[in-house]
Parts: structure tokens; sequence; C-alpha cells
């Protein structure tokens, strides 16, 4: 009868041990043959270079007036960020410090987090204030936010806008 | 482990057996549908995932506006969690979806679908990342399994339960079909222990013939015919010559009781050779008597005269009657009985059960005998005390074999004794219905307690 056992005993662990783990897990990501995805969906071609893109600054007067411009695609936070900082139209200005640093954006629904790495540092309240609006309003028209969370890494704080109305 | 019966082993076998195969089944069956739902649940969420991906890189490719809002109407569909890496932005539905969640293996831009399982807070996820070239972007979907999760944990639940049924109706089968499968082996056990206690008028039916049953009930039966025939061939040979030896035995006694009568007018050695010539014919007589009977009775060709006697009144007249005829010394009876007691035996043979008890005990006893009578076990019991040396507890049960003559027998005694005596005592007792055994006496030396059925009774 101890012959029977072990394989018994084997077989009960078998089970036991699938029970465990019910739906079988992979140890790393699985690749799947490009030969079953949808054609075109892996295309790099078809998309367009370029989207025109409302962009937000101040004037002499210190309000915020709204520039269409075009930018190359994919239209993403960073490269907004980038275009707010360096390509600011003659007769306007941008409040957003030149150095700043955007480690990852989440959007989530109508709320947009911003992981701000560094560029804040030094910056007053007032200018630091002015950066949050400019940047809200032009998140607003391109990704339809209402709400900008900046979480600024570097001093470990977080601030928050609501976007004005359209 | 304890040996088992086996009907036990049987049953045993068959429960393992089911279990096993049970197992093995159920196994087999949870294995290949997890698979096979697995599987199909993967395929359907990859499909999903391309439908989804393909949604985002239009949206991503006209209006980033709407993607929080796409992705938003996409969770709420489809019950997964979406999410679009743009380079360092990350856009997600309203689900929870944390981009820290998403592997660090799929982070890395590729230009491949790829899908994993994994288990965050005990809950199976499947990812799949589609990369969308086009729009260098990413799209990922988490889906938990938790619902898969149940319905396997249901599947297994129902082929557990199943494997115990199947294994209890497995044990059940095979005790039932073990029952009648070991029921002729049982009847030939009971048979053999008949045969053993000396009935040897049983037989086996006969089995449908061709069968292993058939072959052993007709060996059994075989055998026991060539026991009977032996048996009858022996008892016949040992009456043939008991009967033989008892006239010229006869003969010799009588010479002998003639020669005594001139006993003195022997030379003394001749006397000497008369008094050895006379003890040994004695035995010898004893001894052809003894056989006699037992061939008779081993043939089965001796009469029994039953009677309903008083045991009391009984005893008393064999221990005199032994006494006289065997020139035994005076022998002490002490009846405990309380008014008359009656037993049913042929008065021939008891008086032959006393005569060969006495004997016994004086021969291997220190002239010092008892007998008494008593109630006990619902019959009457008449036990023979000796204070001689006794007889060894291992030799107890073998004292009643004939021609047994143990260890003990040269120490207690002479060696006059024909090796029948109690072998003839127990099979009276046993025709008597009663039985006799072998103890320890109070006096030192041997016990033999004879125990006979009371019956009804009443005096002439």
């Amino acid at each position: 009868m101890s012959r029977l056992r072990t394989p018994l005993l084997g077989l009960l662990a078998s089970v036991l041990l699938s029970a465990c783990t019910l739906v079988p897990t992979d140890p790393s990501p699985r690749s799947v043959n490009s030969a079953d995805v949808p054609s075109g969906l892996l295309n790099g071609g078809g998309a367009k270079k370029s989207a025109t893109v409302a962009f937000w600054y101040f004037d002499a007067e210190g309000r915020l007036v709204k520039r269409w411009e075009r930018i190359s695609t994919p239209v993403t936070i960073a490269a907004l960020l980038t275009h707010l900082t360096q390509r600011v139209p003659s007769g306007l200005t941008t409040a957003l410090p030149t150095k700043i640093a955007l480690t990852r954006a989440v959007v989530r629904g109508d709320e947009v987090t911003l992981f701000i790495s560094a560029g804040f540092r030094g910056v007053d309240p007032e200018t630091e204030m002015a950066a949050m609006r400019q940047m809200v309003a032009t998140l607003r028209d391109t990704f339809g936010i209402s709400t900008l969370n900046v979480n600024d890494v570097e001093r470990g704080r977080t601030l928050f806008v609501d976007a004005p109305a359209p | 482990m304890a040996t088992r019966s086996l009907r036990g082993r049987l049953t045993w076998t068959f429960a393992v057996g089911a279990a096993v195969l049970s197992t093995v089944f159920a196994s087999l069956t949870y294995f290949g549908v997890r698979h096979i739902i697995v599987v199909s649940r993967q395929a359907s969420d990859l499909q999903q995932a391309y439908v989804n991906a393909a949604l985002v890189r239009s949206a991503v490719a006209q209006d980033s506006a709407s993607l929080p809002s796409l992705l938003t109407s996409l969770d709420a569909a489809t019950t997964s969690s979406s999410l679009v890496q743009l380079g360092s932005t990350w856009i997600e539905g309203t689900s929870v979806a944390d981009p820290t969640s998403i592997p660090a293996a799929f982070r890395v831009a590729g230009t491949e679908v790829v899908r994993q399982v994994v288990i965050e807070h005990n809950v199976p996820v499947l990812i799949i990342a589609v990369p969308l070239p086009a729009v260098r972007a990413t799209y990922f979907q988490r889906r938990e399994l938790a619902d898969l999760n149940g319905t396997l944990n249901r599947l297994l639940g129902v082929l557990a339960l199943g494997t115990l049924f199947t294994s209890g109706l497995g044990a059940y089968a095979g005790r039932r079909t073990t029952r009648r499968a070991i029921a002729p082996l049982a009847d030939t056990a009971q048979a053999a222990r008949q045969v053993a206690e000396g009935d040897l008028t049983v037989r086996l039916p006969a089995n449908a013939p061709h069968s292993e049953v058939a072959t052993l009930s007709a060996a059994f039966n075989e055998m026991v015919e060539q026991l009977v025939l032996r048996l009858e061939r022996d008892a016949r040979f040992a009456s043939d010559v008991s009967h033989e030896l008892r006239s010229p035995l006869t003969t010799l006694a009588m010479s002998a009781e003639v020669l005594r009568l001139h006993e003195a007018e022997l030379h003394p050695d001749a006397r000497e050779a008369l008094a050895l010539l006379t003890t040994d014919v004695a035995t010898f007589q004893s001894l052809v008597e003894d056989l006699l009977d037992i061939a008779k009775a081993d043939a089965g060709t001796d009469t029994m005269v039953e009677e309903v006697l008083p045991i009391g009144e009984l005893v008393t007249q064999c221990v005199i009657s032994a006494t006289r005829r065997h020139q035994l010394p005076a022998t002490a009876l002490d009846s405990q009985l309380d008014g008359e007691h009656y037993v049913s035996v042929d008065r021939r043979r008891f008086e032959r059960v006393i005569t060969n008890l006495l004997e016994n005990a004086y021969r291997y006893g220190d002239d010092r005998v008892v007998v008494t009578l008593a109630l006990g076990d619902g019959g009457v019991q008449l036990t023979v005390d000796d204070n001689g040396p006794g007889i060894a507890p291992a030799e107890r049960e073998r004292v009643f074999e004939r021609f047994y003559r143990g260890a003990g027998a040269s120490r207690r005694g002479d060696a006059r004794g024909t090796g029948l005596g109690l072998a003839l005592v127990a099979e009276h007792v046993s025709r008597f219905a009663g039985r006799v055994e072998v103890a320890e006496s109070p006096l030192g030396g041997c016990r033999m307690i004879v125990w006979l059925p009371a019956v009804e009774g009443e005096r002439e």
C-alpha cells in the first residue's frame, strides 16, 4: 500500500499547489506574435507630424493671452512646458522657469499631476502662481483638464490650481 | 501498519484506485479547463486591447484633449484600466491605475505587443502593452482576473467533491464486490474449522464449473475425503491390532495369575520376574483397551449409551470402582454440590474418564489425590488434584494428544503410562459435550478440570 501512497500524495499536492495559483502567472512579459496583431496598429506612418496647440502667455499688462502654434506630435505635457519656456512669442512673457524639469505627468480624468524635480527653487510665490495659471490654461485647452497639481519633488510640497473658465 | 483482512485490503485498494483515478481525471479536467478559460480570456482581452489602442492612437493623433475622457469611457465600458504613456506623460482613465503598477519591463518602449499576468494584492492582473509607434505612445490595459479566479475556485471545489464522492463510491463498490468474492473463502474457512473440530461430514457445495471457487471447493472436498479414508484406515488398523492382541494378552494375564497363585513356591529371582511380568501385562492390557476405545471412536463404530445420571453418586461409584479394580490408594472425594445435579453421559466411558484421571494422578503424584465436585459455568465441574510436579503451562494443551510425552513426564513419574489415557479422557468428555483442561493445583501438582453441562433429571 505504501507504493500507492507516494503517487497519491503527489497528485493531491499538485491539486493543492494548483489551487494556490488558480490563474497561472508569467515570470516575465510575453511577446504576442506580430502576425496576430491587427494590421496597421504597429505601423509608424499615417499620423500627423504636427498639431496646432493653444499656448498661454502673459502680455505686458500681466494678462494671460492665447497664441495658436504648431508643434510636432505627439503632444506631450513635457513638450508643452518646453514650448512655454523656450518659444515665447515677441511681446509676451512666460512665468515658467527656464530650467523646469518634468519627471512625470499623470493625467487622470480632468486632473493632472506634474512631478517637477527642479526649476522652482528661488522662484517667488507670485511668479510661481503665475506659472501655475499659465500651465493650467495651456493644459486645459490641450488635454481638457480643470485642475493642476504640481508636486515639487525638490522642495517636497504640492501646489494646485483650478483652471479658469475658457 | 496493522495487518488488515483480505476484504479490508481489497476495499482499501478499490478506494485508493478510485481516488487515484478520479484525482487524475479531476486534475486533467481542471488543468484542461483552466487552460481553455485562461487562454480564451486572454485572447478576448487582447482583442479588446487592440480596439482600445486603435482608438487611443486616433485620439492622440487628432486631439489629445479628448484622450482622458476617451480612457474614462473605455474603462467604464470594459471594466479594465487604461493607461497611455506619451513620453513622460501618463494619461489615465478614472479607474485606479497607477503608472507605478506597470512592471518596469513594460515601461521600456518596445515594438511588440506584450502581456503578463502578475499578482497584485493576491489578485491576478493581466497587463497588456500595445506600442503605438505612429504617435510615439504606448497603450496599457490592466484587467483584474478575480472573476476568473472565482470560476476556477468553484471548478476546483466541484472536482474535489467529485473526487471524494468517487473515492467513497469506490470503497463502497469494493466492499460490496469483495463481500461476494470472498464469501466462498469464508465458507471454506468455516468448513476447515469444522473439520478441525472433528466434523468430517462437512463438505463445500459445488459451484459453477470451471471457476476458481469450484476448483477450491473440489480440492477441499477431495482433501476431506482423503482424510476420512486415512482416518478410517488407521482406526481399522488400530482396531484390528488391538483385537488380535487382546486374546493372547488375556491368556498371558491369566497365566501370570496362575503363576501368582504359586508365587511362594518360586525362586526369589523368578518371583521378581513374575512381578515385573504382571505389571507390564496389566499396562499392556490397559494400552490395548485404550487403543481399542480410541480406534472405535475414530471409526465411529462405538455406540454411546447416554443416560441422565446424578453426578455425585456417579463419581462416587466410579472412584470406588477404579480404586478397587486398579488397586489404587483410597481417594478423598470432596463434593461441594448442593442437592442433586444430573449429567448426560455414557456410564462406561465416564468410568473410563475417572479411572484414567485417577491413574494419571497417582502415577505422577505423590500419593495425595483429591477429587472435588462443584458447580461452575452453568455445569458441573470435576477436578482431580495431585501433589506431583505438575505440568508446565506450555505443555498443558498438548498432554491431551495421543502418545504425547512431555519433557516433564519422566520427571513426574515412571514410564508406565500408555500415552493414551488423557487423549481418551478428552475424547470421551467431548462426546459428553464437555471440556477438559489442565491447571495448577493448590496441592502443588497438577489439576485436571472436567466440565460437563448440567441437564434436567430426576431420581427413578
